[in-house]
């Protein structure tokens, strides 16, 4: 007993020391080189950044007005920056340039404004010259520029994507999502086809047009394929889809329910849960290259086993199960065999679903029903076992998605009357709409980064 | 006095035209709603984003109504609001175009695919009720069945017994509460628990086939308790 007590103390200690050295050490060496730190969490303030409309050198007003709204929207939902409202800027455009000294610091001041975005278009053959220029207030310095030769119309946005990816990096010294995608399932007329688009809502296309229902879209994370359960040779079996070709193939052998594909880091494997035809379910492994699903939990009549989600490092398995009733979270080891190897994840609330665990590992994400039998989104920290709601009385909120960054969550909510998806930070604010056509919009799943 | 009158008039004018403003016909929210109506047309909205561009019309001819009746202010929201829609409707016939105009103009040279085997239940488009295999319905997160559906059961088994060609599937759905996974699982188990059942009165398990489909297709789509309750329910077709 005392021998435990003193080795936990001397453990304490050690942390303590190690803790306030890290505490000593930190600040200097990170605020030198960041000036967006992301990992304050729920004390993260906004970065506060005025984006006045880009000058149109030669070239028509409306496209210099739709590149500054497609920066604005970019950094607007990142949940990182806050774009100071354009209507309180107090800058004479006219009078003011985009270089250093051709413009007053000032105006920008004034607002409290801490970045200033500035930039210009000129037509140029097909396509366009984009010049940036991002100033840092206080310093009143020119922190960053670029200048883009943007090829045609076809590929602007993914050229402004581009640059908001670069100053987000500046400035984070974290990859950004603005060059990523969004899968989901759409329900128009009828049609319940996987879909994709750009993370802001734009270009979307369709994936899939076979007529019949498809579900539970899941990205692997090289990028190269979608894998999800479609009733399209009528028994819900799992497919896999290559986005590039369009072409796809089941991966799945059994009659009855396939469904919940999540994919290994390493895009190799696909857990999943069947039924086999019987009334319970369970979560199988299979190789993406082929070959017979490996079984990981062993249900007992009418029990069900669903939903996995993989930890970061290929280890273990989060999913849902019906052991002791109703849904809960638990977790298990990938490789290991006897029920002791299962534990349960989450205690709170009766009823809880769809675990997606983080990036970095350090949260899993799921779906719970409150007390007044709404659905909203929390987090579970898989070591303590600590949860955060993150949202609450804004209709149902379920089914979500990481960023590949951690930083953001896309989820289906019904806050505006008929589902759509919604985009928020990890800390569960700032929560934007990303879909505005008509229809349901559901089970979204966000591809890894696409592009270096 | 004399110096004075000019500037009282320009105040007076300035006091009818700060007056007459909210009074002046929206015109320029007028003109922008047309252009995005027509641009929509342009996008084939009327074969490609039906919906959406009839309910941008539907708002164009209210907010006209408005203009005629001198409700300007609703005019305006209305114009803003119709405009709004037929940017919509221009969005989505664009995003449908490829495949809505394949069906408008289906390739020639294909050959067109076979119906489907499975025919309707018998009686389902006929008033003869007694064919028909009635759809049961389940408690909220149950696979139990009630009394009620035992019963109707009971009947169905009668009816198969007596049919012994008649295939049947069972197809198990659920409310929208809840995780499409989750549900989906669900489904099955109300599908399996129909099927046990009508085993045990001697109907064969090689005529019976289950499927789930969770929460996917909703027999009532709205969100509201009497929805709900029509949606957690198994489902019956037979075919010959």
């Amino acid at each position: 007993m005392n021998k435990y007590i003193q080795k936990s103390q001397k453990l304490m200690m050690t942390w303590v020391g190690v803790l306030c050295l890290a505490w000593l050490v930190a600040p200097a060496s990170s605020e030198a080189r960041l000036k967006i730190k992301l990992q304050d969490g729920i004390k993260f303030k906004q970065y506060k950044i005025a984006v006045p409309a880009f000058k149109a050198m030669g070239g028509s007003q409306q496209m210099a007005k739709k590149i500054t709204a497609i920066l604005r929207n970019d950094l607007t939902l990142s949940g990182t920056f806050k774009v100071l409202d354009p209507s309180s800027y107090q800058e004479k455009a006219e009078k003011s340039g985009i270089e250093p000294k051709t413009f007053d610091f000032e105006p920008w001041v004034k607002i409290s404004a801490e970045g200033l975005l500035k930039g210009s278009y000129t037509p140029k053959g097909s396509g366009y010259l984009v010049k940036f220029r991002f100033y840092e207030l206080g310093s009143n310095k020119l922190a960053y520029k670029e200048d883009f030769t943007i090829p045609n119309k076809a590929t602007l946005r993914w050229y402004l994507h581009l640059f908001a990816d670069r100053l987000y990096k500046f400035l984070t010294k974290e990859r950004g999502i603005f060059r990523t995608k969004i899968a989901y399932i759409r329900n128009y007329r009828g049609s319940q086809e996987v879909w994709m688009m750009d993370f802001d809502g734009g270009s979307p296309r369709k994936l899939t047009n076979n007529g019949s229902i498809n579900a539970l879209p899941a990205w692997s994370p090289n990028g190269r394929y979608i894998a999800y359960t479609s009733w399209k040779k009528r028994n819900p079996d799992l497919f896999i889809q290559d986005v590039r070709t369009g072409k796809s193939r089941k991966i799945s052998p059994f009659k009855g329910l396939n469904t919940g594909a999540a994919w290994s880091p390493d895009s190799q494997r696909i857990a999943f849960s069947a039924s086999r035809g019987k009334s319970s379910m369970d979560i199988y492994v299979v190789n993406v290259s082929g070959g017979t699903p490996v079984r990981l939990t062993k249900a007992k009549w009418g029990i069900r086993n669903l939903s996995p989600t993989w930890s970061p490092d290929g280890k273990k398995i989060s999913f849902v199960s019906t052991r002791y009733g109703s849904p809960q979270i638990f977790v298990m080891d990938v490789n290991g065999n006897s029920a002791s190897n299962i534990q349960q994840l989450v205690t709170k609330g009766k009823y809880n679903q769809s675990p997606k665990w983080s990036p970095k590992g350090d949260w899993i994400l799921f779906t719970g029903r409150d007390e007044r039998n709404v659905f909203d989104l929390f987090l579970v920290d898989p070591k303590t076992r600590k949860v955060k709601r993150l949202t609450q009385n804004q209709g149902n909120n379920t089914e979500a998605s990481w960023s590949p960054n951690g930083q953001n969550i896309v989820f289906s909510s019904t806050r505006d009357g008929v589902s759509k998806l919604f985009i928020m930070t990890k800390e569960g604010k700032y929560a934007k709409k990303l879909t505005y056509l008509s229809g349901k919009y559901l089970t979204p799943t966000w591809s890894p980064w696409l592009s270096k | 006095m004399k110096r004075s009158t000019p500037i009282l008039m320009i105040l007076l004018l300035l006091g009818i035209a700060l007056a007459g403003c909210p009074k002046k016909a929206p015109t320029n929210a007028y003109k922008k709603a047309m252009d995005a109506l027509k641009r929509a047309r342009a996008a084939r909205a009327s074969d490609c984003a039906k919906d959406e561009l009839r309910s941008a019309e539907n708002l164009m001819a209210r907010a006209k109504k408005y203009m005629d009746q001198g409700k300007y202010e609703k005019a305006k929201t209305a114009f803003d609001a119709a405009r709004k829609q037929a940017e919509k409707a221009k969005e989505e016939a664009e995003i449908n175009k490829k495949d809505c105009l394949k069906k408008l103009n289906p390739p020639k040279t294909r050959a067109l695919p076979t119906p489907p085997t499975i025919v309707t239940a018998p009686g389902e488009n006929t008033t003869d009720n007694r064919q028909s295999l009635q759809t049961i319905y389940f408690d909220f997160n149950r696979s139990q069945l009630t009394e009620k559906a035992k019963g109707i059961l009971t009947r169905h088994a009668d009816w198969l017994n007596k049919h012994p060609s008649a295939k049947l599937e069972i197809s198990g759905h659920c409310d929208q509460r809840g995780s499409v996974e989750y549900n989906l699982a669900l489904g099955e188990r109300r599908a399996i628990k129909v099927k046990q059942f009508l085993l045990n009165l001697g109907v064969s398990n090689s005529r019976m086939s289950v499927v789930s489909y969770g929460h996917q297709k909703p027999a009532d789509p709205r969100l509201n308790a009497a929805a709900f309750a029509k949606n957690r329910r198994a489902e019956f077709k037979v075919s010959k």
